[in-house]
């Protein structure tokens, strides 16, 4: 029987994560790609053309999700920082440098479709909204991270330096939320809160929830898949990459 | 007490070069210049985007500064100072960006009544809109503070700056632009004001503790 501190030790260890990570991004990547098309076949084949908007609105189907991630995979991030600004745990960081991009790039997604979808329903692919203003700023704030830490060298510098910036840029996503809604907002209000039945016909739900998850899956196995070759490439010169790759010994110098 | 000695020396390095600290005045009535050039002289048909151009282009000439704020203290060993003192850094900070603000940015507000004179703004109101400089560009200073501390040990940060700066001044500069357009519209400006002294206020407590520590881990790794 393992006692639950010898997970939590274990798991911050670099050669355990390493190999442990593998089945992991294999069943979420399976799992994520299953729920991807059954997702979109139902949503994008099955689901009913929306009354007002017409097959427009299945573009849904890709953008919500996106978006959600989008602030979702930030939270992470800043919470990843403050647990590293806390333990100064290695893989917490590591964590940190591959969920940016991949947040920028939902980010990016989800302003691109959106963009997609205004054309034909709005009638403008972009407009200065809320909620199209703070995504965009989201999407800086990501960029800012990912160049704030390929510019810095060192490791340990670096993590800090993302971890304040994360901190300071999730205080502030708030705050720029509250301040652009001082415009008016054409985007419409969430369709799904917590708390209160959701504001959609369960025909759009359903296909919705199911992509929602499937995007979870597909993020989280691209996330871990991230953070092992950030790990390698990181430990590159030490023993446990060299064993676990089959590299042989290092050499004498 | 160490606070005001660092203050005296940031205004008596201010006064003694001279060229340095009138280069972000000079910049915002440059800008202000071909701002107007470019948008073919129309800036003076529309209050409110005369206003929106006097706040960007202040924003502009402070960020032009910003670079600066901690580099010459680390690279004469001021800064090491700071971190080793008694005093809490987040104190030497403060009186760092105050230094900064006064120094560099105050000459940029003082000459935004003669910027938006320029752009043909009513006389009537140019009072709201250096009421909102005037509030806005410490929360600018003290957010660029954050900035750079953190690319302190960047070579060539300028851009950098910029680009982690930029979207945390968003707030900010809504609001500042708001106290100013409705005041155009003639709709009550004092709730805005408010809530513009709450973001002073509310960056006046956090940012300092964010700028200390990542000094910290810009000096000490």
């Amino acid at each position: 029987m393992v006692s639950l501190s010898t997970i939590f030790h274990r798991s911050g260890s670099s050669r355990f994560f390493f190999q442990g990570s593998v089945a992991w991004i294999r069943w979420l990547y399976v799992a994520g790609i299953l729920l991807l098309v059954v997702g979109m076949i139902w949503g994008l084949f099955f689901a009913p053309a929306d009354r007002l908007q017409g097959e427009s609105a299945r573009i849904m189907f890709v953008h919500v999700p996106a978006a959600h991630l989008s602030q979702l995979v930030y939270l992470a991030i800043a919470a990843a920082g403050v647990v590293w600004l806390v333990w100064r745990m290695k893989l917490v960081d590591i964590c940190m440098t591959a969920l940016a991009p991949i947040g920028c790039a939902l980010t990016g997604l989800a302003l691109a479709s959106g963009a997609i979808w205004g054309i034909p329903t709005w009638g403008t692919g972009w407009v200065w909204d809320a909620r199209l203003t703070s995504t965009l700023v989201l999407f800086f704030l990501y960029i800012g991270l990912i160049a704030l830490r390929g510019a810095l060298a060192g490791n340990q510098r670096a993590a800090m330096a993302v971890s304040i910036l994360a901190l300071v840029g999730a205080v502030n996503i708030r705050i720029i939320k509250y301040s652009v809604d001082w415009f008016a907002t054409l985007h419409q209000p969430g369709s799904i809160t917590l708390g209160g039945p959701p504001a959609m016909a369960p025909a759009f739900l359903w296909p919705l929830a199911v992509n929602v998850l499937g995007f979870h899956a597909l993020v989280a196995g691209a996330a871990l898949a991230a953070m092992r070759a950030e790990l390698v490439q990181r430990d590159a010169r030490t023993d446990w990459v060299r064993s676990v790759l089959n590299v042989g010994p290092k050499q004498a110098p | 007490m160490m606070i005001w000695l660092s203050m005296q020396r940031d205004f008596c390095l201010a006064i003694r070069q001279a060229s340095d600290t009138l280069m972000p005045a000079v910049f915002f009535l440059l800008l202000v210049t071909i701002l107007s050039i470019g948008t073919g002289f129309s800036m003076h048909e529309n209050s409110i985007s005369s206003i929106g151009a006097v706040w960007v282009v202040a924003l502009f000439a402070t960020v032009l500064g910003m670079d600066s704020m901690f580099r010459r203290d680390h690279d004469d060993g001021t800064l090491d100072q700071f971190l080793l003192h008694a005093e809490p850094l987040a104190l030497c900070v403060l009186a760092r960006v105050a230094a900064f603000w006064s120094i560099s940015v105050l000459p940029v507000v003082a000459l935004s009544p003669i910027a938006a004179w320029m752009m043909g703004l009513q006389s009537g109101l140019v009072q709201s809109l250096l009421v909102s400089l005037l509030l806005g560009t410490p929360v600018l200073a003290l957010l660029g503070a954050i900035g750079s501390a953190l690319v302190l040990e960047v070579h060539r940060s300028a851009a950098l700056l910029a680009l982690l700066v930029l979207p945390l001044f968003v707030p900010v500069t809504v609001l500042g632009v708001s106290v100013a357009a409705s005041s155009v519209v003639g709709q009550p400006t004092a709730p805005l004001i408010l809530w513009m002294i709450v973001l002073l206020l509310g960056t006046m407590t956090l940012s300092p503790f964010a700028t200390a520590a990542a000094l910290r881990a810009s000096t000490e790794y």
